[in-house]
């Protein structure tokens, strides 16, 4: 049973981490319209395991944990030829309105948006969580890999990150 | 060392990067819970509640063969080898049945909240639970001779058991034997990552494009989460 009070708590929990939610339905889905399925659908299940959630664990971790399943599962019910289009449409549509933001950062995101739509789902949950600056620790609560394996991977996506803004840089 | 800093700067201009954005996303609109209402209405498109019909459907299948078989059992009462025949098979769809059932509470029970690698590979191995079917009618193999029991009376009302010759019986009775091996063999070599070719291209076939992205996916969350390194 669901009260009035709890919802509003789900509320405040939710928009105080939108930022999350948003990242990763940008990042799974490229169309405006698959991303607006995808927060709806993240928001959903999240307000479904609200209940059995763990204090234990930061909210981050419990929201990164949902948005990233939902996102994934969301993106392997694509077939190949609708994730082909989506890659393609992607490189075009991926970007936040921001007229104030400099010439260099929106070609550095446009380039960042390009080289995570080009991951491998998990690699791509790996990436947004490196991005965001999530301790080795909490990454691997959140996909459930020793650190170890984490770090490897993320030096692994680092040094081909490395070299796309490299290549970048000489075109 | 100056390359390296350099690097570290690098590092640190693509994340800032990326912190503004976020920062962008996390000022842009609300979320509101009228989201979740209106969700509510294509909770029947969503990819669980599929494959829990799925498996309701499949039970109902089972139940439907298991009712069938101990009417079977009933109308034929004595005959020994009439309920031996469907006894065995009536064995094999109780286990059908209740696979089914357990995949349902197992699919209801699922929560995004679990850690992704985990979550992933619960649900792929759903996705893939025709294979573990499948296995069962491999294992239902050595028992051929009960299907054609049961068959030739059900459809055709004749009493292939004690119409068939005495050698024709035994020779049967061999062929049943000797498929166990084969069928235990057959048994274990059926799983996610199914190593022999054409095991692989059965796997396949009997389960469509369903199960190879399935099993496919879950060796690359087996790769990912380093267990196979």
């Amino acid at each position: 049973m669901t009260t009035a009070r709890d919802k509003a708590a789900f509320l405040t929990l939710l928009n105080d981490h939108k930022g999350i939610i948003y990242k990763i339905a940008n990042a799974y889905g490229h169309r405006p319209e698959d991303r607006e399925d995808l927060v709806q659908e993240i928001t959903l299940q999240a307000w479904r395991s609200y209940p059995r959630y763990d204090s234990t664990y930061k909210v981050s971790t419990w929201l990164y944990r949902i948005a990233l399943n939902v996102a994934i599962s969301w993106f392997r019910k694509k077939d190949v030829r609708q994730k082909r289009e989506l890659a393609l449409e992607g490189k075009i549509e991926q970007r936040v309105d921001d007229s104030s933001a400099d010439d260099e950062k929106e070609e550095n995101l446009q380039t960042l948006h390009r080289f995570i739509g080009e991951l491998k789902v998990l690699d791509k949950a790996l990436m947004l969580l490196y991005l965001e600056d999530k301790s080795y620790e909490e990454i691997a609560e959140i996909l459930h890999v020793s650190k170890t394996n984490v770090a490897t991977k993320i030096s692994r996506i680092k040094q081909k990150l490395k070299q796309r803004f490299a290549s970048q840089k000489e075109n | 060392m100056r390359r390296k800093k350099k690097t570290k700067m690098e590092e640190e201009e693509i994340k800032k990067s990326w912190n503004t954005y976020g920062e962008q996303l996390q000022t842009g609109k609300g979320l509101e819970l009228s989201l979740v209402e209106e969700v509510k209405v294509m909770k029947a498109q969503m990819a669980l509640t599929q494959l829990k019909w799925r498996r309701g459907i499949e039970a109902a299948l089972f139940f439907v063969c298991f009712a069938l078989l101990v009417n079977f059992i009933a109308v034929h009462f004595p005959t020994w080898y009439f309920m031996t025949a469907a006894g065995v098979l009536a064995v094999f769809s109780l286990i059908g049945l209740i696979g089914c059932i357990v995949e349902m509470a197992l699919i209801s029970q699922l929560d995004y909240a679990t850690p992704v690698t985990v979550f992933q590979s619960q649900l792929q191995k759903l996705k893939a639970f025709d294979l573990q079917l499948l296995r069962l009618v491999f294992l239902s193999i050595p028992f051929y001779f009960a299907y054609i029991i049961i068959g030739f009376q059900s459809f055709l009302g004749v009493d292939i058991y004690a119409n068939g010759t005495t050698a024709w019986l035994i020779s049967n009775g061999v062929i049943s034997l000797a498929l166990i091996p084969f069928s235990i063999w057959l048994n274990r070599k059926l799983s996610y990552q199914a190593e022999i070719n054409w095991v692989r291209s059965l796997v396949v076939e009997n389960g469509g494009k369903q199960i190879q992205s399935a099993l496919t996916f879950l060796g690359e969350i087996e790769d990912f989460a380093g267990e196979k390194a």
